[in-house]
């Protein structure tokens, strides 16, 4: 008696344990799905007008489904855009960029989170002053700043002394990848300062006896930051690498700032842009029939964000549960 | 006389010590000066600490600090652009008494965007922790919906959400979904089910317009689910392990670990989402800044932007103070 009603005890507690499970199981689908369509709708809005056949692109009916399937929209936005050479130089520029801006911002982030100098406060200052202001109010400063590149006055003194080799006294850093990277180098590409924060804030958060126990043995500053806190940096440097690489493939404005679209290969957003403005101008010389311009303009942006969405895929992986941290006891 | 001898030792041994360790001190803060070897400890950690921070430095230096003080000095003077510079003409405090005193509007965009801003920043704070807690369980399509999820911080960014709005906006009185000024409307087709159901109008529309509201908020949080996901996974499975041990419910484990150790990504995220929230393009007080630009008035462009930065700086100072405060009580 007493063994059995103890049994149906914790079975109607495993019971309401379940139903309990499966309610939240059911609400927490109901949220991904509501939220999915959220985010999925403008998306699907772009595939439905690139695949839609050109010819029929004005019936008003089509909503949701494409009734006339082709691809001769993203055929002319591959041409238009000149897809193949500036998805090479985009490619190219947000590789270096994100590499390189992994490096000097990890290796900036953890010297203002490890290390006491008097001006750690008051620079640090700076790198949040560098996150508020936006790129766009200081546009022409910074293309001046970049088409006559001379920091301090150094490029003017070398001219000055050895004017066969440097024939100008500045450098143009425009017109080729090189404005962008350069500035990833020293930690100022494209929000380098919330790069440099989430390195900051990740390093502040972690134990300080991995190091300590690195530097007792007998490993250097640099090599303990190289070869201890960089590998345990895996979530921040997976971050920064999203972030950073979607930043540099989507640009528009710095790329707008330092390539000049009738001379120069310009990255894919560029042209993206470009082909927008062009497109729906009435001023402009318009490069397609009005018809086709839906058309042709989804299909073009699809083009331009289906990378970054494959990369993304294959990276999210990494984004598994809590890393494990060995070698700490308690 | 012998023991006398030797205490006598002992004292010029003292003091021969006493002597070499003061002329010690002299020859090394001599060495220092010379900027040579031998520094204390925590000067060597300072150099240390200088060497890491030495790219930023430079790129300050080289990238930032130039068109800064170029833009600051633009508030004095009438400027216009010049092959390789500009011309400037001094004209004192005209760009301030323009952009304070004639033009009210400015000062009104600005009070409207902190007033936006204040109730917008814990919202979106709110809904991308919620998202990023969701996603970093475990459940089937788990990829599927993380790329989904990062859809906003591909498609936010630039052109692409142009030709979004133009192309929903074209054929928006169909398919019900209106796109006006930057901001998708999804609950259009709610709104007339409400409103044939009986409903006062003016209640219809205080609830389409919160809901207007949290879809478009949820599309900024794309880049704060990522970090707060990352910060989700920087927490030791230990802790869990150990909470799980002692018996604690997922509620518990939430507010005592999930929360404090979340508190650095905490911060990291209020600044972002304020610095976003008031450099949107949608912004107004950011958008008559961008006026002025495009118009070639960086006098009364560069006024702006500085007063505007002022005040969002106070704004992020206040957050860090808050949650360091937090962050004390914590630890």
């Amino acid at each position: 008696m007493f063994k059995a009603s103890k049994l149906s005890a914790t079975k109607s507690y495993h019971l309401k344990k379940n139903t309990f499970k499966w309610i939240i199981n059911i609400v927490k689908f109901f949220f991904i799905a509501g939220m999915c369509y959220l985010f999925l709708f403008p998306v699907i809005y772009l595939l439905t007008a690139a695949l839609q056949d050109p010819a029929t692109a004005s019936d008003p009916t089509i909503i949701y489904v494409p009734t006339q399937l082709s691809l001769e929209n993203f055929k002319l936005a591959i041409e238009k855009m000149d897809f193949w050479s500036s998805a090479g130089i985009t490619l190219l520029i947000t590789v270096l960029c994100t590499g390189v801006t992994l490096l000097s911002c990890s290796m900036v982030g953890y010297g203002f989170a490890r290390y006491k100098f008097f001006e750690n406060k008051i620079a640090f200052m700076l790198v949040i002053i560098l996150i508020i202001i936006p790129p766009q109010t200081t546009t022409i400063p910074t293309f001046i700043n970049f088409r006559f590149f001379d920091p301090v006055g150094i490029v003017s003194m070398l001219h000055g002394w050895f004017p066969e080799v440097i024939k100008e006294p500045y450098l143009q850093l425009t017109g080729s990848a090189w404005s962008m990277v350069i500035p990833a180098i020293f930690a100022s590409g494209i929000k380098a300062g919330l790069c440099i924060y989430i390195f900051r804030q990740f390093f502040l958060g972690q134990p300080k006896e991995l190091e300590e126990a690195a530097k007792i043995d007998g490993c250097s500053a640099f090599g303990t930051y190289f070869r201890v806190m960089l590998p345990l940096a895996t979530p921040a440097i997976i971050t920064v690498a999203v972030l950073s690489s979607v930043w540099y493939w989507t640009d528009s404005f710095y790329s707008s700032i330092f390539f000049d679209p009738v001379n120069d290969k310009s990255p894919l957003s560029a042209t993206l842009s470009i082909l927008y403005t062009s497109a729906t101008s009435n001023t402009g010389v318009s490069v397609v029939d009005p018809e086709q311009i839906k058309g042709l303009l989804a299909a073009a942006a699809f083009l331009t964000i289906i990378p970054i969405l494959i990369a993304y895929l294959i990276v999210q992986r990494k984004f598994t549960e809590s890393i494990e941290r060995t070698g700490i006891v308690g | 006389m012998k023991k006398s001898d030797k205490l006598q030792n002992k004292a010029s041994f003292i003091e021969k010590i006493k002597e070499k360790l003061s002329s010690d001190s002299k020859s090394e803060s001599a060495v220092v000066a010379s900027g040579k070897s031998r520094l204390s400890l925590r000067q060597k950690d300072a150099l240390v600490g200088r060497a890491f921070v030495l790219p930023f430095y430079l790129g300050f230096l080289m990238f930032s600090l130039g068109p800064l003080i170029q833009t600051f000095r633009m508030m004095f003077y009438r400027s216009t652009v010049k092959f390789g510079g500009f011309n400037m003409e001094y004209i004192g405090v005209e760009n301030f008494d323009y952009v304070f005193n004639k033009d009210a509007s400015f000062i009104e965009n600005l009070f409207g965007s902190v007033g936006n801003m204040v109730w917008q920043v814990p919202i979106i704070l709110f809904i991308s922790l919620f998202m990023a807690v969701l996603i970093n369980t475990k459940f089937v399509g788990r990829s599927f919906v993380r790329v989904v999820f990062f859809l906003p911080v591909i498609v936010m960014t630039g052109t692409v959400m142009l030709i979004v709005q133009g192309d929903a906006a074209a054929s928006a009185t169909l398919s019900g979904d209106v796109v006006a000024g930057g901001k998708i409307e999804y609950s259009v087709g709610i709104e007339t089910l409400l409103l044939q159901a009986g409903l006062d109008s003016k209640i219809v529309e205080f609830f389409t317009d919160i809901s207007n509201d949290i879809f478009n908020l949820a599309w900024k949080a794309g880049v704060q689910i990522i970090i707060f996901l990352s910060g989700l996974q920087s927490i030791p499975s230990s802790l869990y392990e150990a909470s799980s041990v002692e018996g604690a419910t997922k509620w518990e484990e939430f507010f005592k670990i999930t929360l404090p150790m979340l508190l650095p990504t905490f911060v990291l995220n209020a600044v972002y989402t304020i610095v976003d929230a008031f450099t949107d393009v949608n912004n107004e007080a950011m958008n008559q800044v961008m006026v002025q630009v495009k118009a070639l008035d960086y006098g009364k462009a560069s006024v702006m932007s500085y007063s505007y930065f002022v005040l969002i700086a106070v704004f992020v100072a206040l957050v860090m103070w808050l949650f360091s405060a937090l962050n004390k009580r914590y630890a």
